[in-house]
C-alpha cells in the first residue's frame, strides 16, 4: 500500500511543504528587516479548506430496502463527483510581494510584528497538520489490528 | 529541505546584526578618541550597512553587511585651550559619536537579532513535529 496514494496524506504532505516553503520566505523577510529596498515576500494561500473538504468525502450507507433509514450525503459533497484533481492541490509555491504597509525611508517594508505573528500561524498550522498526519496514520494501524493509540 | 534552509539565512541575518553590534561597540569604544596634535581630525563614526544577497547554491535570499561607511556630520568641539591637540582658538574637535544614538542602534539590532532567533526555534519545533511522526 502507497500510503501517499491515499489524498489526504498526499494533501497533508504538500501543505507541509507549503508550509515549509513560506517560512523559508518568512525566514527571509526577517533576516532583511534592515536592508534597504527590501520588500516583503509571501506566498499565495491555497484553497486548502475546500481542497479538504473534496478529499475527504465520506462513503454512503448502502440501502436495501426503502423501509430503510436513507443516509443522505451533506450537501457540499453531493456535487463533488469522482477522483479528485491531485493537479489542482499543488500550490503555488512562488513568491509574491505583500505590498501591504508603507515602506520606510530607505525602501524596506518589512513589519518585524506581522512577520512574527506569520512564522507563528505557520508554525501551528505545520503542527495541526502533523498531528493529523499522526492521527490518520493510527486509523490506518487499528484497521491493521495493531492496537494504535 | 526547507527548514534546514531556513537555519541558513537566519544565521546569515544573526550574522548581520552582530557584525551592526559590533561597529556599534567599536564607536562607543572611540566615544573619546580625540586627534592629540593639531588639525588632526578625531574619530570617525562608522555606520553599516546591509544588501540582501543571493545564494547561488540554495538559491536563498539571505542578507549581509554590504559596506562599513563613515558619517559625514561634523565635528563636535569643546573648548580646552590646554590641550595638545587645541587649535589656535583653544578648542579640540571631538568625535561626532553620540551615546544615545549608538545605544538605541545597539538596542534595534539586538531586537533584529533575536527575531531571527525565534524564526530558528520555531522552525526546529515544526522539525520536531515532523520526526514525532515517526515516533507515534
Amino acid at each position: 500500500m502507497d500510503i501517499g496514494q491515499i489524498p489526504l496524506f498526499s494533501m497533508l504532505a504538500k501543505r507541509m511543504a507549503w508550509l515549509g516553503r513560506r517560512q523559508e520566505l518568512l525566514s527571509q523577510n526577517i533576516a532583511n528587516v534592515d536592508t534597504p529596498d527590501f520588500r516583503a515576500k509571501d506566498l499565495t494561500d491555497t484553497r486548502f479548506k475546500a481542497l479538504l473538504a473534496a478529499a475527504s468525502k465520506p462513503t454512503r450507507m448502502t440501502v436495501t430496502d426503502p423501509d430503510h433509514l436513507a443516509a443522505t450525503p451533506a450537501f457540499h459533497l453531493a456535487s463533488v463527483a469522482g477522483k479528485i484533481d491531485m493537479q489542482r492541490l499543488d500550490p503555488d509555491r512562488r513568491p509574491v510581494p505583500q505590498g501591504d504597509g508603507e515602506a520606510d525611508p530607505v525602501g524596506n517594508d518589512v513589519v518585524l510584528e506581522d512577520q512574527l505573528m506569520k512564522v507563528g500561524e505557520t508554525a501551528a498550522e505545520y503542527e495541526l497538520m502533523t498531528t493529523l498526519y499522526r492521527k490518520h496514520l493510527n486509523m490506518i494501524r487499528i484497521a491493521l489490528g495493531r492496537g494504535g493509540g | 529541505m526547507d527548514i534546514a534552509k531556513i537555519l541558513k539565512i537566519s544565521a546569515a541575518g544573526m550574522k548581520a546584526q552582530s557584525a551592526r553590534m559590533r561597529v556599534v561597540a567599536e564607536n562607543l569604544a572611540n566615544a573619546d578618541a580625540v586627534p592629540d596634535t593639531p588639525g588632526a581630525d578625531p574619530y570617525r563614526r562608522k555606520v553599516v550597512s546591509f544588501k540582501s544577497e543571493l545564494d547561488r547554491e540554495t538559491g536563498l535570499e539571505t542578507v549581509t553587511v554590504s559596506r562599513i561607511g563613515t558619517d559625514r556630520s561634523p565635528f563636535g568641539r569643546r573648548y580646552e585651550p590646554g590641550h595638545p591637540a587645541a587649535d589656535a582658538d583653544g578648542y579640540v574637535k571631538l568625535p561626532n559619536v553620540k551615546g544615545l544614538i549608538e545605544v538605541m542602534d545597539l538596542r534595534a539590532a539586538q531586537r533584529s537579532y533575536e527575531a531571527n532567533l525565534n524564526v530558528i526555534q520555531v522552525s526546529r519545533s515544526m522539525l520536531q513535529n515532523t520526526l514525532e511522526i515517526l515516533r507515534s
